[in-house]
C-alpha cells in the first residue's frame, strides 16, 4: 500500500507519466477528499491496534493517531464547509482506500504476538508515504490559501507522528 | 481677599502631604531591615508567554526567575499537554485547542508533550 502511494506520487510529478498527460492537476475539492480518507484510514488502523495490542507504547501511540487525526478532520471539514467547497472523490482517494482495505485485513489476521511490529511497520511507511503526497502533491495542488495553511500543518503534525513511530519501532526491535 | 483665602488654603494642603508622605516614608524605613531599604528596585514575577504550534513549544527553552508566571498558548491544530519529564511529577492535563495553561516556574525543568512523546522543551530558572 505504502508502495503504491508513493508511486502514485512519484508518476502524478512525473511530466512524462499518463496520468500528467491525462489529468494535469487536482481541484481542491479533490485534496479536501484525499485529505480526508487520508486521515480515516490512520484512525481504522489505530482502532484494529486498541483491539489488538497490549502494549503500552503501542497504545498510546494509537490513541494520539485516533485522537489528532480526528480533530484534523474535523477541522477539514469545518473548513470545507466555510469555504462551500464538497470534498470530490478522485483516482487518488480510491487507490488509497483500496490499498488500505487490504492492509487493514492484512492487520487484523495476524497473531498478537507479530502485530505491534506489523502495526508500526505499517505507520512508519505509511507516515513516510501521506508526509510525501501532502508535501509533494496536496499542498502544491492547492489553490485556497487556507486549505493549504491546514495542509501545512497537518504536515507538522505527520513529521512528529513518523518521528514517534520510529521511537516506537526502535524499542520494539 | 478670596485668592489670599485659597492660597492659604492650598499651604495647608501642601503641608498636610507632605507630612503624609514623610510619615508612610518613616514606618516603612523603621520596619524593614537597613540591607532591604537599599535595594532601589523591586520588579514583580514577569509573564512569559509560549506558544504550542506547528508541534512545537515556542520557544522550546524557556529563561525566566523564581516564581515567574508561564502561559502556554495552544495554537495547534491538535491537543497537546506540558508534563514534568523525568517523573511526571506534574502536568497540565490536555490543553485542547486555543487554550492555555499557566504554571508559576519554581526550578529548572525539562517538560514535554505526553501526548506526543518526541515533543520536548526546557525551564531554566536563572
Amino acid at each position: 500500500m505504502l508502495t503504491a502511494l508513493t508511486m502514485f506520487v512519484v508518476q502524478f510529478m512525473s511530466p512524462n507519466s499518463l496520468y500528467a498527460q491525462e489529468n494535469p492537476s487536482l481541484s481542491d475539492a479533490e485534496v479536501a477528499h484525499i485529505a480526508v480518507v487520508a486521515n480515516q484510514i490512520d484512525i481504522y488502523y489505530a482502532a484494529i491496534a486498541k483491539d489488538k495490542s497490549k502494549n503500552k507504547d503501542v497504545l498510546q501511540f494509537a490513541e494520539t493517531m485516533a485522537n489528532d487525526h480526528t480533530a484534523v478532520m474535523a477541522q477539514a471539514k469545518e473548513l470545507v464547509t466555510k469555504l462551500g467547497v464538497t470534498p470530490k472523490d478522485n483516482a487518488v482517494s480510491q487507490k488509497l482506500l483500496s490499498d488500505a482495505e487490504k492492509t487493514r485485513i492484512s492487520l487484523k489476521s495476524l497473531p498478537a504476538a507479530k502485530f505491534d511490529k506489523a502495526y508500526i511497520d505499517n505507520e512508519v511507511g505509511y507516515h513516510k508515504a501521506v508526509i510525501a503526497a501532502v508535501r509533494d502533491l496536496l499542498i502544491p495542488e492547492t489553490e485556497n490559501q487556507e486549505l493549504k495553511e491546514l495542509l501545512e500543518g497537518v504536515l507538522s503534525a505527520l513529521d512528529i507522528h513518523l518521528e514517534h513511530a520510529l521511537m516506537v519501532q526502535k524499542k520494539l526491535s | 481677599m478670596r485668592i489670599d483665602v485659597l492660597k492659604k488654603y492650598s499651604l495647608l494642603y501642601c503641608l498636610f502631604c507632605l507630612l503624609a508622605i514623610g510619615s508612610c516614608n518613616t514606618t516603612q524605613e523603621s520596619d524593614l531591615p537597613k540591607e532591604e531599604t537599599e535595594v532601589p528596585v523591586v520588579t514583580g514575577p514577569k509573564r512569559v508567554k509560549v506558544y504550542i504550534k506547528q508541534m512545537k513549544y515556542q520557544p522550546a527553552v524557556i529563561e525566566v526567575n523564581k516564581g515567574d508566571v508561564i502561559v502556554f498558548i495552544n495554537k495547534d491544530i491538535v491537543v497537546h499537554d506540558v508534563t514534568e519529564e523525568a517523573t511526571k511529577a506534574w502536568t497540565s492535563g490536555p490543553i485542547q485547542i486555543n487554550d492555555t495553561w499557566t504554571m508559576v516556574a519554581k526550578e529548572s525543568v525539562n517538560f514535554y508533550c505526553s501526548i506526543h512523546v518526541v515533543m520536548k522543551g526546557k525551564i531554566i530558572v536563572k
